[in-house]
């Protein structure tokens, strides 16, 4: 269970992980031994109230490193606020390279695999089966994907040289 | 950033910390004490209502002069009592408000 714990903890963003990953595994560890003794029921609740919290903990702290500030997410009427440390993730653009790289490298699999194939019967209809590439359309999908994050990122870093979030700390939270 | 109404497990964190500095376990016991049962925070829900509560400056660490294992210990800022006292005001009158109407209503 511990294991499983500890492997889940690598979803989080590593600042995350790095300042509270101990305390996390620490106070895991203490509401484990607790239900150690109880039943299979109790445990499996425990265990899937864990799960839970952890991918639904670490997908929260994914969407405010991208977005910066939950206020921005959670309130657009507000001011836009962005923290200094912002950065575009890199790991976000090397998963999304690996996926076009897999889709291409199967795509051209495939593509040689049916070139290597002996049609015995002729294609019939009006649809010729070799005219029929996904290629372009899937990289033209994932070049579409690239620039728009990469629009968006152009935006943010933007305002995030104006200083209109030093503008929002200024002027202060009325929620406080 | 965390604002008014709270959730109910950040209550609950929040009314843990009110009377006297605590670890992140016995912030999960104290939770699941004074909702009889009913919340059962897990370490992620947890540790994610701590650090936006920490990054907000409702609540801060506090150091121990005997730190237990390296357990960290949290407690209120000045800024999230007040906050925490807001919100209680806000039931109080919320509740005051909801008998009112619903005792017109028997009547």
């Amino acid at each position: 269970m511990l294991r499983l714990y500890r492997c889940l903890l690598w979803f989080y963003p590593s600042p995350h992980r790095r300042e509270y990953g101990n305390e996390m595994t620490e106070v895991f560890c203490a509401a484990r031994a607790e239900i150690e003794n109880k039943g299979a029921l109790t445990r499996g609740l425990f265990l899937f109230r864990e799960i839970r919290g952890l991918v639904g903990g670490a997908l929260e702290e994914h969407v405010r490193s991208l977005a910066g500030s939950h206020s921005w997410i959670r309130l657009p009427t507000r001011r836009f606020t962005m923290h200094a440390e912002f950065r575009f993730p890199r790991a976000t653009l090397i998963l999304m390279a690996l996926i076009l790289a897999g889709t291409v490298l199967a795509i051209e699999k495939a593509q040689a695999i049916s070139a290597s194939l002996p049609h015995i019967n002729p294609p019939v209809g009006p649809i010729q089966p070799e005219r029929l590439t996904f290629l372009r359309p899937v990289l033209l999908m994932f070049a579409a994907a690239y620039a728009t994050g990469l629009i968006g990122w152009a935006i943010l870093f933007a305002l995030k040289r104006s200083g209109m979030h030093r503008l929002s700390q200024v002027e202060g939270s009325p929620g406080r | 950033m965390q604002s008014l109404p709270l959730t109910e497990p950040v209550m609950l964190i929040m009314l843990s910390l009110a009377a006297q500095p605590q670890h992140g376990y016995a912030i999960l016991k104290d939770a699941e004490q004074m909702s009889a049962g009913r919340v059962k925070l897990s370490t992620g829900t947890l540790y994610g209502a701590l650090r936006r509560l920490l990054d907000d400056g409702w609540i801060e660490r506090f150091e121990e002069h005997e730190p237990s294992r390296g357990r960290q210990a949290y407690r209120l800022t000045a800024g999230g009592r007040r906050n925490l006292q807001a919100e209680i005001d806000r039931m109080k009158h919320l509740t005051r408000l909801a008998s009112l109407r619903v005792a017109r209503k028997e009547t």
